[in-house]
């Protein structure tokens, strides 16, 4: 193993977007890259790779011209060696060639059975559900989020096993930028051990570009042997510029273990209550609770309590979500909010005057998408309306709460676009949460945060809890929400087929 | 991959991405070119006729601009209203009669419009020069407001797509606040501004096309009605045209090429004209679209 | 996504009922008319629809002044009177600047619409000649662009500008090569976007502008038609070459050079037949999703190259030909004429309206997932 430190900058139209020196990459080892969304990691390895557009952006590397770097005879030969899997498998599929096709298209040809390593990430193997998917075009519903993924990232496992077989002699270059973000803990320690069990036969220089911290507990319990060759680096944004510094597993493992859960009064009447047995887009979904998997009558969410709700990626967890909040049309739901009953013949003004920013809010999954990019982030939350936000004292008090001091004197007049994906998804929790609604709603709240950030808006949620304020919770983070709720707040969501009638 | 790009000067770097704001001062300086020139070389009657014909022709069209932003932002958010309230048979009505609209080719439309305008005129009901171009340029938006439409419902769309809309809905924001000054103010801006000047370009071609064909119509002294001049109309006068047939002789007998920019002078202006505008705006429309991604 | 069959419904309703306003629109206007001839003079309106007799021949005149005095029993003064009405409307006729040289109104009889018959399936015939020949060359016009878009090569001006920046005033003399292109390439520019006339007036003495072999390249390269479509085809292009599979594509391996003739490049060929000539490359990908939705934009360009043909016609008062006749009956008050035939106009803009989105849904169902 070899470790190369490289010196990046990475500028478009006249912005630098990365400035970091000594970033550290080991030949031959597995190099984890987390820190919070939108500061860099992408661009990094896709520089390191040797992909950046050079019409879009002008980079330097350890101070020379980003071209010769690029077509230099070792950064060449790991990049047709490697295998770069992007972060977005929403958008990385064409939609007029079917997936079989797209699994096997250029180098991939060479590999004795392109679907092999596919079919592993998928339940049931060749027999399973793979071959259903095989003659589809791809489309925004279908494959799923979590099957593109896994399609996308079988294709940097065939390429292995096609180096592997061939026995070439060039190291190749693998970066996986944030594989596991639509894939639920299962599927996300599958790909995990597919992908260590291909470097304990082969070792490729691989990075790893996560913000899921949870990898490093299930890394350390079952692929310890390999830890010598695992690095861990954390990206942070101090003035401006990204710094480099390695991450210690232990603090990460530590602090996991030093969480509690606080259990909640159940005695008062639940906020919220969701019965059993939704019905919607011809399934039917139903409720069970942790380690037994019994089933219970309804999810219940009490003042002061936070209610973690899991699935698997794809059951249904942010449909769920949407039905509670109103977005969603279910052909049978029953929910009481408040005591008031609500189903599927209620009319959705009832949620658009009554409840809309009153009684329940919610937070969602992508940052990008729930602000408004060209607003300043003041503006973000001066749109709430609400008294209590007006003026620029209240405004830093609000956003103070997730925010550093400094950085929030840098920030508040900044528009939204300018901000880092970690910062934003902070705007986004805290302009639900300045609503101050009896019930709040979080989908994915820890996603594209680094390490300090997640501590703090676990704070933050102890606090509205405290304040008697009633949370539930969707996220794949298990690791985390596993040891921070107790078991009688854990719900499972499954979903059936109806029964024929 | 794509070459790198060549190493700039001080100029070319500041305008490289801004081509718009190049092509907007190419067209002001070919503009006042022609101007002074004209000045020089052009009789003053013959000159008097052709710098009114460029104000009226250059008001008309933005007018008609303004009239298709507003028509076709109210269209749209019509559309929308209609499918949010889930009102069903409205709003397949209203897509039916904007998708006839569409399919008028928008030349014949104008021509159309223009016959009702000139009885409207013959009748005394439209007495005023600017009520007269006010008319003409109602009946020019009549035809540009769909592409407006179209593109607004197309920014609703992506929005709506994505989680934006619910975002603020839970907020308790009203969907109206959020469609016109969230969606459309805030983020579609740049867009609107691309297809006006795109639709400027379409309405001065059709303005001019409309106006030619009406007076040169036949050969002899027939016109639709006392509307006010444009470059159009300047063009179809015999002497514009014989200036554009010394063009052609041009081609065949170069001898001709200096006398084209002295004698025949009101026919080239007005020629020029039209087609530079035309150009200059086009490429304004596409500096717009690629400075900002559209 | 509505169905196929949909779409044609409505495009045939919209014909339906587009035909029967018209029709409408034509009987309110014979009604006007028939009462305006009425409300002149009875009398008159008798005696001027006498065909038999030319009030321009003095023999005629004396004749039915006897007649007249014969017949009716009336001073001389009435039938005086009466003959000086006569003469009063025939002069408001001459005078009226619509009136007709050589002969009288026409009307939608048989005579008229044999006549129109051979306009119209000419008139059809250019229409989609001069559709197909843009599609195409649209076509190449945006994969050329597109492609040298990718290369980077900067524009001659700018070139120039660069060449002076770097030399000073000695540049000027020795970029001329830049500045020639430039100019070339505005001469050029200038054709793609000069409206019809001008182009055919400035060509008149030179080539007979009234022939088809003329009329359907002038209608495919004026008027900014072509550009038009070229651009929106480029800017599609374009679009897709920065979404996220194209990424995936290159990193696959797949061909992305853009340089001709590299390895892993494209060749020529590619601008005529951008699908076939593209393979293994990922300009297939990308200009198979930009196709697939510029398809629906063809309906808006049909429209405009009707536009386009009908400016060309009525501008240069190409006799035989529809739109020329359209005017004409327009400015001769031959209404009913004049609404026939732009009925059929519009009938020809929903005949291609119909086969675009034929089209496209076929294109759709090609990558239509069998639920």
């Amino acid at each position: 193993m070899s470790r190369t430190r490289y010196d990046i900058r990475i500028a478009a139209s006249g912005r630098v977007l990365v400035d970091t020196h000594g970033f550290p990459l080991e030949t031959g080892a597995v190099t984890f890259l987390f820190g919070e969304s939108g500061i860099g990691k992408s661009l990094i390895g896709k520089a390191l790779y040797g992909i950046l557009d050079p019409a879009e952006f002008t980079a330097e590397v350890n101070g020379e011209p980003y071209a010769l770097y690029r077509d230099s005879p070792a950064a060449a030969a790991a990049r047709s060696a490697g295998f770069f899997v992007f972060q977005e498998p929403s958008t990385h599929l064409n939609p007029l060639a079917t997936l079989g096709q797209q699994l096997g298209e250029g180098t991939l040809r060479r590999a004795a059975d392109p679907l092999a390593a596919a079919a592993e990430l998928f339940p049931g193997g060749s027999q399973g559900s793979l071959p259903r998917l095989l003659p589809v075009y791809p489309g925004p519903h279908r494959p799923s989020g979590g099957e593109k993924q896994r399609l996308l990232v079988s294709m940097a496992f065939t390429r292995m096993d096609i180096a592997l077989a061939a026995g070439e002699s060039a190291r190749g270059l693998y970066v996986f930028d944030e594989p596991t973000g639509s894939l639920d803990r299962e599927a996300r320690d599958r790909f995990l051990d597919r992908l260590f069990a291909r470097f304990r036969l082969r070792h490729e220089t691989i990075l790893l570009v996560t913000h899921d911290y949870g990898m490093i507990a299930y890394v350390r319990s079952r692929h310890r042997d390999m830890e010598s060759r695992f690095r861990f680096l954390e990206l942070t944004l101090s003035g401006g510029s990204a710094r480099t510094r390695e991450f210690d597993p232990g603090r990460f493992l530590s602090w996991l273990a030093a969480q509690r859960h606080e259990p909640a009064e159940t005695a008062r009447p639940p906020l919220l209550r969701v019965e059993s047995g939704i019905s919607v887009y011809g399934k039917i979904l139903a409720f069970s609770r942790p380690g037994g998997g019994r089933a219970a009558p309804a999810l219940e969410v009490h003042p002061g309590e936070l209610v973690y709700m899991k699935a698997g990626s794809g059951v249904g967890k942010t449909t769920v979500a949407k039905i509670v909040i109103g977005l969603e049309q279910a052909s049978r739901f029953r929910i009481e909010i408040e005591g008031v009953r609500l189903g599927e013949v209620s009319p959705r003004r009832y949620w658009r005057r009554r409840l809309w920013g009153r009684t329940m809010t919610m937070a969602f999954q992508h940052a990008d998408e729930a602000l408004n990019p060209k607003a300043s982030v003041a503006a973000t939350l001066r749109i709430l309306s609400r008294p209590s936000l007006r003026g620029r004292d209240a405004l830093r008090a609000s956003l103070g709460r997730l925010f550093d001091a400094d950085e929030l004197d840098a920030l508040i007049d900044k528009k939204v676009w300018q901000l880092s994906g970690g910062q934003k998804q902070r705007l986004n929790l805290l302009r639900a949460l300045a609503l101050e609604t009896p019930l709040v709603i979080l989908d994915e709240p820890l996603s594209a945060l680094d390490f300090e950030s997640i501590d703090r808006v676990l704070g933050l949620l102890r606090e509205v809890r405290a304040r008697g304020r009633a949370i539930l919770l969707i996220s794949h983070n298990e690791d985390i929400f596993d040891r921070l709720v107790s078991p009688a707040s854990i719900y499972l969501l499954s979903s059936s087929e109806p029964p024929a009638s | 991959m794509s070459p790198e790009q060549a190493p700039r000067g001080r100029i070319t770097g500041l305008l490289s991405g801004r081509r718009d704001i190049l092509w907007g001062i190419l067209w002001v300086g070919g503009i006042l070119l022609c101007r002074a020139w004209i000045g020089l070389k052009l009789n003053a009657p013959a000159r008097a006729m052709v710098v009114d014909a460029s104000i009226h022709t250059l008001w008309g069209a933005l007018l008609a601009v303004v009239l298709a932003l507003l028509l076709g932002w109210g269209t749209a958010l019509l559309l929308h209203a209609l499918e949010s309230g889930r009102r069903r048979t409205a709003r397949i009505l209203l897509s039916f009669a904007l998708n006839l609209l569409r399919s008028v080719p928008q030349i014949v439309g104008l021509l159309i419009g223009y016959v009702i305008v000139t009885a409207l005129t013959l009748n005394e009901a439209l007495a005023s020069e600017a009520s007269r171009i006010a008319a003409t340029s109602a009946v020019t938006a009549l035809f540009l407001f769909q592409e407006v439409a179209d593109r607004v419902t197309a920014r609703i769309r992506h929005y709506a797509a994505t989680e934006f809309v619910d975002a603020l809905l839970v907020c308790g924001v009203s969907p109206r606040v959020i469609v016109n000054r969230e969606i459309l103010l805030k983020n579609s801006m740049a867009y609107l501004v691309q297809k006006s000047v795109a639709l400027f370009g379409r309405a001065i071609f059709l303005i001019c096309s409309i106006d030619f064909i009406v007076s040169v119509g036949l050969s002899t002294e027939v016109s639709l009605a006392n509307l006010p001049v444009t470059l159009g109309s300047l063009l179809a006068k015999l002497d514009s045209k014989q200036d554009i047939l010394a063009i052609g002789t041009a081609l065949t007998d170069a001898s001709v090429i200096p006398t084209l920019f002295v004698e025949h002078l009101q026919g080239i202006s007005v020629a020029f004209l039209i087609v530079y505008t035309l150009l200059c705006v086009y490429r304004i429309a596409n500096g717009l679209t690629e400075r900002y991604r559209l | 996504m509505r169905t196929l069959g949909a779409i044609i419904l409505e495009h045939c309703a919209a014909i339906l009922v587009v035909g029967l306003a018209l029709v409408a629109v034509a009987a309110v206007i014979r009604e006007r008319e028939a009462a305006a001839v009425v409300r002149a003079d009875p009398r008159i309106a008798r005696y001027l629809a006498i065909d038999s007799l030319d009030w321009g021949d003095p023999l005629h005149r004396a004749l039915f002044r006897d007649a007249l005095g014969a017949l009716r029993t009336g001073s001389r003064r009435t039938i005086d009177s009466l003959i000086h009405a006569v003469d009063d409307t025939r002069l408001a006729e001459f005078a009226d600047p619509s009136r007709k040289v050589g002969g009288g109104r026409a009307r939608l009889d048989a005579g008229e619409v044999a006549e129109l018959i051979p306009m119209i399936v000419s008139y059809l015939a250019v229409f989609f000649t001069v559709i197909v020949l843009t599609y195409l060359a649209a076509r190449a016009f945006a994969v050329w662009k597109f492609i040298a878009w990718k290369q980077g090569r900067d524009s001659a001006l700018r070139r120039y500008l660069a060449v002076i920046e770097s030399k000073g005033p000695r540049g000027i003399i020795t970029g001329w090569e830049h500045i020639a292109a430039a100019l070339a390439r505005g001469a050029f520019a200038l054709v793609l976007f000069a409206p019809a006339y001008v182009i055919a007036y400035a060509l008149r003495t030179s080539l007979d502008t009234e022939s088809l072999l003329f009329l359907v390249p002038l209608a495919v390269v004026s008027n900014g038609v072509l550009i038009n479509q070229a651009n929106h085809l480029f800017t599609l292009l374009v679009a897709e070459s920065r979404k996220g599979y194209v990424e995936t594509a290159v990193v696959k391996g797949v061909g992305a050079s853009w340089a001709w003739n590299a390895p892993g490049g494209l060749r020529h060929r590619v601008v005529a037949f951008p699908s076939a000539g593209a393979r293994g490359h990922i300009f297939r990908d990308i200009y198979r999703n930009a196709r697939l939705q510029y398809i629906p934009s063809l309906k808006e360009h049909a429209a405009f190259v009707v536009t386009g043909i009908v400016i060309i016609e009525m501008a240069l008062n190409i006799n035989g030909h529809l739109c020329y006749a359209l005017l004409r009956h327009i400015l001769y008050r031959e209404y009913d004429i004049a609404i026939a035939i732009v009925f059929v106009i519009f009938v020809s803009v929903k005949l291609a309206e119909i086969m675009v989105d034929i089209w496209h849904a076929l294109e759709e169902r090609r990558y239509a997932n069998v639920p």
